[in-house]
């Protein structure tokens, strides 16, 4: 079975099991890495990746990344920050990550959960990003769209 | 009695207008303290007896962005008898979002409901009996653009502020509880008219607005209690529950009160946007857009009328014609002179300026009116970003190669305010068009076959800007966390004439108060200076006060190659004006009264005190040091406070006296076969500590856990 360092970025997974024992176990499932819990690796940079959850998004060195076990999710399903959308796709909002002002100023902005996102353009030089929500047009940069968790609608 | 009633809405929304049509020209614009964020207030145009304030443009009242904290603070400590929001009808949910916000606070709140007319083109209607009816708040239709509806909006104001009942938004059950039990925990610490507010506020973890708060602590305990327990309840944070709980509200009006045609027009907006911010030419249209500015305040329009203010106007008719007055009544001759060459030049180089400000304010009133200016923003901000800077400083630098004063006044439209002070603080590096001459008689006089040397002054001018932009982002007080870019992108619309004159008008009497002061006072010290000595005699330039300072402080410039008395004497005339410097080397060295554009006539003279690496260094010096007065006005002016005045000013200066340092310790080393001496060591030091500034790491922001530090998740996720 496969663990988190190996996982292909970007990929759902499912938590199977987590191999560590006691009070760090107790942390991990504190912030919801549990079995049976969704989860997907963002980047890996070196000896350490940031992992998005449903509820928190968090970086983690392989000592603890190597030690949960997952595997593929069966139904079809896809779940990724709203900067990796493409033009003209639609996404539904799972959650927003990030803290304080950045990401209390995305949830004013209409920023919650399942609102319906429309990717309308990209700015000339491939950053920030226009994208249709609530009947606006919002414009932000791909750094704060990666904090926003999105699952790839169709139309 | 006198009534107070403030105008709330989202930027875009139209407020502005309404602002203006609602008070004429009974305006009054200043700065909120502290910040430089516009303050206008002004009387009702029907009744003078009625103030009308009109509140930064907000879309929530969060307590991060200094927009949002005034207009808190405002409503909640000087509680106006009234609110009026303003709102755009075609985007009415990201608009409702405020609104309720406003509810919140207890304060009697009327709705102009705006833009309907464009609500109607789009195939919606909205209702406003029902939204009225679902917010439990007056709603009045209004047209900013046709003027209608205002009157209605101002007596129902008026009605709702005397006889106002409270009525709060309600949301779901389970929070009005949460709600209700810290209202209950708070008993009488708060007025109760704001107990609702305050548990909201309190509820969302808004240390801001409730730390001032003289909460016991077992009151704390209790309400951190509550607050955890709903958030298991809802299984999310405080702040995220009530900003859904919001929204839903919101949900359920629209669903109320409008009715939508089943299929979707792209509206005209849409249709301009893909051609304007197209992934090819937006680019190409932006360019075009800064050349039309360009040309229209700085190669054209403004210069024209701004060189007849400063050649005949205040060149010619009335030095003469006031000249002729003085001679005819036999006022004595010290008289004639300060008034000719004191207070006269001084008011003309105020005014020399307005014609290339007015031209420049009423281009950047178009482009903020009819929507470009965030769209600029949205395709510049990539490449601005990188160091440090907004999309839209852009502009300044733009307009400041042709001069600093409207370049520093056009950082207004930059929101953020460490980007904006930022961009003040970089803006004059630019070599603008009275450096020129400056440049030409270095390049003349020392290198007079190499094309290098301007183009290397503008090199030398945006390296500056670039590398200080790095450097002074990673700084305490202009870093810290970059600004969130989660901005509007708001529809097109016709500029409205009146709205774009009142905007030019308020921001060119503001220059003129603010700034003008400062260019006329210095501008009378510094003639005093250069034609007085310490006994008050009238003399030549060379043996006056001013000459006797540059003796003074000339050692400051012997590490930077230029140690003699004339050429710190020409740096400090340069801050009158900058095309003084060559004027003053024409006294200095020649006696000549007038040169021609790049000094010619002293080539010979100059050569004699300067090496070409000295004036090279001389020529670096003036074109990063402290500008010219008065766009040390205009920076005065932008920043709003002494403080940032003088941070600027000592920091161009110190940037200035850095790098010619370098480029005067090296340059000789390696052209002119000097020694090595102490001072090449130095400037090796010097070097590195620039290096070390633009390179060095802004406070670590993402670490990872490993398991070690697995604990601290739960403390500071």
């Amino acid at each position: 079975m496969e663990n988190l360092m190996n996982a292909k970025v970007n990929h759902i997974y499912q938590v199977h099991s987590l191999t560590i024992e006691g009070e760090t176990k107790n942390h991990l499932q504190a912030i919801g890495i549990v079995p049976g819990s969704k989860i997907s690796l963002l980047e890996l940079q070196g000896q350490s990746g940031i992992v998005l959850m449903q509820k928190s998004r968090i970086a983690l060195d392989s000592t603890i990344l190597e030690k949960i076990y997952i595997e593929e999710i069966k139904e079809k399903q896809e779940w990724l920050p709203l900067d990796q959308l493409k033009v003209g796709e639609y996404g539904k909002v799972v959650s927003i990550h990030g803290k304080g002002a950045i990401r209390r100023r995305l949830m004013d902005m209409g920023m919650t959960k399942n609102v319906k996102v429309y990717i309308q353009k990209l700015a000339p030089l491939g950053d920030p990003i226009e994208v249709t929500l609530r009947g606006y047009d919002l414009s932000l940069r791909k750094d704060e769209a990666s904090l926003v968790l999105v699952q790839k609608e169709l139309g | 009695m006198e009534r107070q009633f403030a105008l709330v809405g989202n930027p875009n929304s139209g407020k502005t207008s309404v602002f203006n049509l609602l008070t004429g020209a009974n305006q009054s614009v200043g700065n909120w303290p502290g910040v430089t964020i516009e303050r206008k207030c002004g009387r009702l145009k029907e009744d003078n007896k009625i103030n009308i304030h009109d509140l930064p443009g907000i879309y929530s009242m969060s307590p991060y962005t200094p927009e949002e904290v005034i207009t808190q603070e405002y409503l909640i400590k000087n509680k106006p008898e009234a609110i009026i929001n303003i709102v755009d009808g075609s985007h009415l949910e990201r608009n409702l979002y405020l609104t309720i916000q406003l509810l919140e606070t207890g304060l009697p709140v009327v709705i102009g409901m705006n833009m309907m007319d464009v609500v109607k083109k789009s195939g919606r209607k909205i209702n406003l009996d029902k939204l009225n009816y679902g917010l439990g708040t007056p709603v009045v239709g209004i047209s900013a653009l046709k003027n209608t509806g205002l009157t209605q909006l101002i007596s129902t104001t008026a009605k709702e502020a005397a006889n106002f009942s409270h009525e709060y938004p309600e949301y779901s059950p389970q929070l009005e509880a949460a709600l209700s039990e810290i209202i209950g925990v708070l008993g009488n610490t708060v007025p109760k008219e704001q107990a609702r507010w305050y548990a909201i506020k309190l509820f969302e973890k808004d240390a801001l607005n409730t730390k001032h708060l003289k909460l016991s602590p077992f009151q704390e305990k209790e309400i951190t209690e509550i607050i955890k327990i709903t958030e298991k309840v809802f299984d999310e944070e405080s702040d995220a529950i009530l900003v859904n709980e919001r929204y839903e509200l919101i949900s359920r009006l629209i669903s109320l009160c409008m009715i939508q045609d089943s299929d979707f027009k792209l509206s005209m907006s849409d249709k301009v946007d893909r051609i304007v911010t197209n992934r090819y030419l937006a680019l190409p249209i932006f360019a075009l857009v800064m050349w039309g500015i360009y040309y229209l305040s700085i190669q054209t329009v403004g210069t024209m009328a701004t060189d007849w203010v400063n050649d005949r106007l205040f060149g010619e008719i009335v030095p003469v014609f006031v000249e002729n007055l003085l001679v005819s009544w036999g006022v004595a001759g010290w008289m004639q002179a300060l008034i000719l060459d004191g207070i006269i030049a001084g008011v003309g180089a105020v005014l020399g300026f307005l014609p290339q400000i007015t031209v420049l304010f009423l281009c950047l009133a178009i482009l903020e009116d009819c929507g470009y200016m965030s769209r600029i923003a949205f395709v510049m901000d990539r490449l601005f970003r990188k160091f440090g800077l907004s999309g839209k400083s852009f502009i300044p630098m733009l307009i400041a190669t042709g001069c600093g004063v409207p370049g520093v006044m056009a950082s207004r439209t930059i929101e953020n305010e460490n980007d904006r002070r930022l961009t003040v603080m970089v803006t004059t590096f630019m070599p603008c068009s009275a450096k020129l001459p400056i440049i030409a008689l270095i390049a003349g006089a020392f290198f007079p076959n190499s094309s290098w040397v301007a183009p290397s002054a503008y090199f030398i001018g945006m390296t500056a800007i670039v590398l200080s932009g790095i450097a002074l982002k990673k700084t305490q007080a202009l870093g810290g966390k970059p600004a969130p870019f989660i901005m509007e992108l708001p529809s097109y619309h016709l500029p409205q004439i009146k709205n774009i004159f009142m905007q030019t008008w308020n921001r060119v009497i503001a220059f003129i108060k603010k700034a003008g002061t400062i260019i006329l006072v210095s501008s009378i010290l510094i003639w005093f200076m250069s034609s007085y000595n310490f006994s008050l005699q009238e003399v030549p330039e060379d043996s006056s006060i001013l000459a006797a300072l540059g003796r003074l402080i000339a050692p400051l410039f012997s590490a930077l190659g230029w140690g003699h008395w004339k050429g710190a004497v020409a740096s400090i005339t340069g801050l009158v004006a900058k095309e003084n410097v060559i004027s003053t080397f024409g006294i200095l060295y020649g006696n000549l009264e007038s040169l021609s554009e790049n000094g010619q006539e002293v080539w010979n003279i100059v050569q004699h005190d300067f090496s070409p690496v000295a004036a090279y260094s001389f020529l670096a010096f003036n074109l990063l040091c402290a500008p010219c007065f008065a766009a040390i006005g205009a920076i005065h002016r932008e920043m709003g406070q002494v403080k940032w005045t003088l941070i600027t000013i000592g920091y161009q200066c110190g940037l200035a006296y850095a790098v010619s340092f370098l480029i005067y310790q090296f340059g000789s080393v390696i052209f002119e076969q000097a020694p090595l001496t102490f001072g090449t060591l130095t400037a090796v030091v010097v070097l590195f500590l620039l290096i070390y500034f633009v390179v060095r790491k802004p406070s670590q922001k993402d670490s990872s856990f490993n398991m070690d530090t697995l604990t601290l998740i739960e403390e500071g996720k």
